[in-house]
């Protein structure tokens, strides 16, 4: 069985193929010999190339988070490994999105608006912390996305900015 | 033993303290009610009580902090009394009013000594009259003009804080380095202390420089008994808030103990203060201390404290607002061994420590000898963005500070909490620290010592990547990690690789 795993913007392929006792597993082309001691739920206890690992694997949709012994855990993605994984690219510039999960406590600017660079466009709160959404650059509101209110996760497009120079460095 | 008048207690709060207060009113006999709001249904808080009221929709104004349908939820259950936790209403003497008024106990200290601690400026001249040292400072009215506040700040002394009458931890505060800053200051402060508090007073203290922390917590009952418990060292804050606490203070020599000791019970006698309270020092380089604050509540680290006198703070607050005499007499109060408590939060130490919403798909904790934890969470709980970040306190007690330092480090190791981000690697590296080992950090460690401190990319080690690939060998259809709710105490010991894991029913008492 071949799997692809992206971490960042890596994405690496492990075979795993049955081979008693256990398992053979192939990480680009190193082999390594692997028991499976225990799996208990999100609980695996293996032996690589004779060595203890004692893991945590919890999944989510593609997601996984692997704690190994008592290491910090790491976050990867299981991936398609024909299709290319989705780009890193991420929203385009203009488009101002929540820096993490929390509430729109206000909206302060409207469609249309022009603003200048650094003007507080969203409010967010989250937890006893306010966050402030600010415009990066000069530019004219295209659209507004949320409302006071509303729930939003990380990452979601609060309002989309189209930039526009500032007035005074128009020329004449 | 069951406390005379309490059959049944109203926990006005959520999160670990809700807990926390459901398993002190067990050990007592005592049915626990919980409140829960729309975000809260089928939080583990919810799970550990008897019963549960829904007050509201999630934002903590139209729930947790709804005097009225807490009042009315009390009513309708029957209970006796109220708890109100830390933070919502704990510090609220109108909600300590009328919980009275409505003919109930409310587990606290009384209205009074809540309004006159909730008012900085009032506080400290109760103190000076009391005999306990205050910063060096200036209140007057607190509404003077910059001429008169710049003369004052001159005569205290640069860098000065301007405070706000009605803040406290770390709120409505700004620092002020040199006279030209004043003016600015103060005006911005005035605004900020009148929209938060509804209170534009100010006063000006002395900035103590590499001060530290040192908090003592007393407590007394309504028959003119009051004690004190001893120190907790709480200087490793950042952005004033507390993440690492730890009793004994390892600044302290005995005498110092025994000072401050005095001058907490001496304040606490002097707001005539009934129940479970801290009062807040800070110590300089001079090793001279003075009174900060009192906060007239329990305090989210009060287990280091407990850890150390054996003293189970929460039993001790119902029973003294019962009217029950205080647990033990002062001269038996011992501090034995060293305990340490490490505030784990639902933050992205990658992301500026932002707040990290979200479902947790494992929550495991640490068990074992000297370990105890207090969580608010389980495995399949979601973490709102409602309320703060608080997860859990992870507890230790050891001989001496250097074993409760290994152990810490040891259990922090055996926390897992997956699905969320957590501040568990900034911990552990404020744990490793040469400077905290060395028991002198000050509250500007965290600032200045870590301030360039990023989680470090993990990487991809070779055995995570295999773990992950027998994981979704061995199991075709992706463990979901049993997102259901299990129905209280056995559910948290699912997933455990360490045996039991309810840590919120182990350790000290």
């Amino acid at each position: 069985m071949l799997l692809h795993f992206r971490s960042g913007q890596v994405t690496r392929w492990v075979r795993v193929e049955a081979q008693a006792p256990g398992y053979r597993v192939v990480l680009e082309g190193r082999s390594f010999d692997v028991v499976v001691r225990r799996s208990d739920g999100p609980l695996l206890d293996l032996l690589v190339e004779g060595h203890p690992v004692e893991a945590i694997v919890v999944s989510d949709g593609e997601r996984r988070i692997i704690k190994v012994g008592d290491r910090d855990p790491v976050t990867i993605l299981r991936t398609e490994g024909a299709r290319r994984a989705t780009g890193p690219a991420g929203p385009p510039e203009g488009r101002l999105t929540a820096a993490m999960d929390g509430q729109v406590v206000a909206v302060m600017t409207r469609q249309g608006d022009r603003v200048e660079a650094g003007a507080t466009l969203v409010v967010l709160e989250a937890m006893k912390m306010e966050m402030r959404v600010v415009a990066p650059f000069p530019g004219r509101v295209r659209t507004i996305s949320c409302a006071p209110g509303d729930v939003v996760e990380r990452g979601r497009v609060l309002v989309d900015l189209e930039p526009e120079p500032s007035g005074e460095t128009l020329p004449g | 033993m069951r406390s005379g008048l309490i059959t049944r207690l109203l926990i006005a709060n959520r999160g670990e303290i809700a807990v926390r207060i459901a398993r002190a009113c067990r050990a007592l006999g005592i049915v626990p009610v919980a409140v829960a709001s729309e975000a809260d249904d089928g939080a583990l808080h919810t799970r550990v009580a008897a019963e549960t009221v829904p007050i509201g929709p999630p934002p903590a104004a139209a729930s947790y902090l709804r005097t009225d349908r807490i009042i009315g939820a009390a009513r309708e259950r029957r209970c006796e009394a109220i708890h109100p936790g830390y933070g919502f209403l704990a510090q609220s003497p109108e909600f300590a009013e009328e919980v009275e008024r409505a003919g109930l106990i409310f587990v606290g200290p009384p209205a009074a000594a809540i309004r006159l601690m909730g008012d900085k400026m009032a506080a400290r001249r109760a103190m000076a009259a009391a005999g306990v040292a205050v910063v060096p400072g200036f209140e007057g009215t607190g509404d003077e003009d910059d001429v008169l506040l710049r003369r004052e700040a001159d005569r205290i002394g640069y860098p000065v804080l301007v405070k706000a009458a009605g803040g406290g931890g770390g709120r409505g505060m700004r620092v002020v380095r040199a006279p030209e800053e004043l003016g600015g200051a103060v005006e911005s402060a005035r605004r900020e202390a009148l929209k938060a508090f509804g209170d534009a007073r100010l006063f000006l203290e002395k900035v103590i420089e590499e001060a530290r922390h040192v908090e003592v917590q007393v407590l007394a009952d309504a028959r003119g008994g009051c004690l004190h418990l001893f120190e907790r060292e709480c200087s490793i804050q950042r952005r004033f808030q507390k993440i690492v606490e730890e009793s004994p203070s390892p600044l302290l020599d005995a005498r110092m103990r025994e000072d401050m000791g005095q001058a907490a019970v001496a304040a606490a006698r002097a707001c005539d203060y009934v129940n479970a309270g801290t009062i807040e020092f800070l110590v300089g380089m001079d090793r001279r201390f003075f009174f900060l604050e009192m906060n007239t509540r329990i305090q989210v680290e009060h287990p280091v404290t407990e850890m150390v006198t054996g003293v189970d703070l929460v039993r001790a607050q119902i029973r003294i607002a019962s009217g029950e005499a205080l647990p033990v007499r002062q001269e038996d109060v011992r501090q034995d061994g060293h305990a340490l408590e490490c505030r784990v939060n639902a933050e992205d130490p990658a992301r500026g420590f932002t707040p990290s919403a979200g479902g947790i798909l494992l929550a495991s904790f640490p068990s074992g000898a000297g370990i105890r934890v207090d969580a608010g969470v389980a495995t399949g709980d979601v973490v709102s963005p409602y309320y703060d970040s608080l997860l859990a306190k992870i507890i230790v007690h050891a001989r001496d500070r250097q074993g409760a330092l290994e152990r810490m480090q040891e259990a922090l190791g055996k926390t897992a909490i997956l699905g969320v981000e957590t501040n568990l690697s900034f911990l552990r590296t404020i744990l490793a620290h040469p400077v905290f080992r060395g028991g002198a950090a000050t509250t500007s460690f965290v600032e200045r010592d870590l301030s360039a401190w990023r989680p470090q990319a993990a990487g991809l080690p070779d055995d995570v990547l295999i773990a992950a690939a027998l994981a979704d060998t061995l199991r075709p259809a992706p463990v979901q990690a049993a997102l259901s709710h299990g129905t209280g105490d056995e559910e948290t010991d699912l997933f455990s690789p360490w045996g039991r894991l309810d840590g919120f029913r182990t350790g000290a008492t």
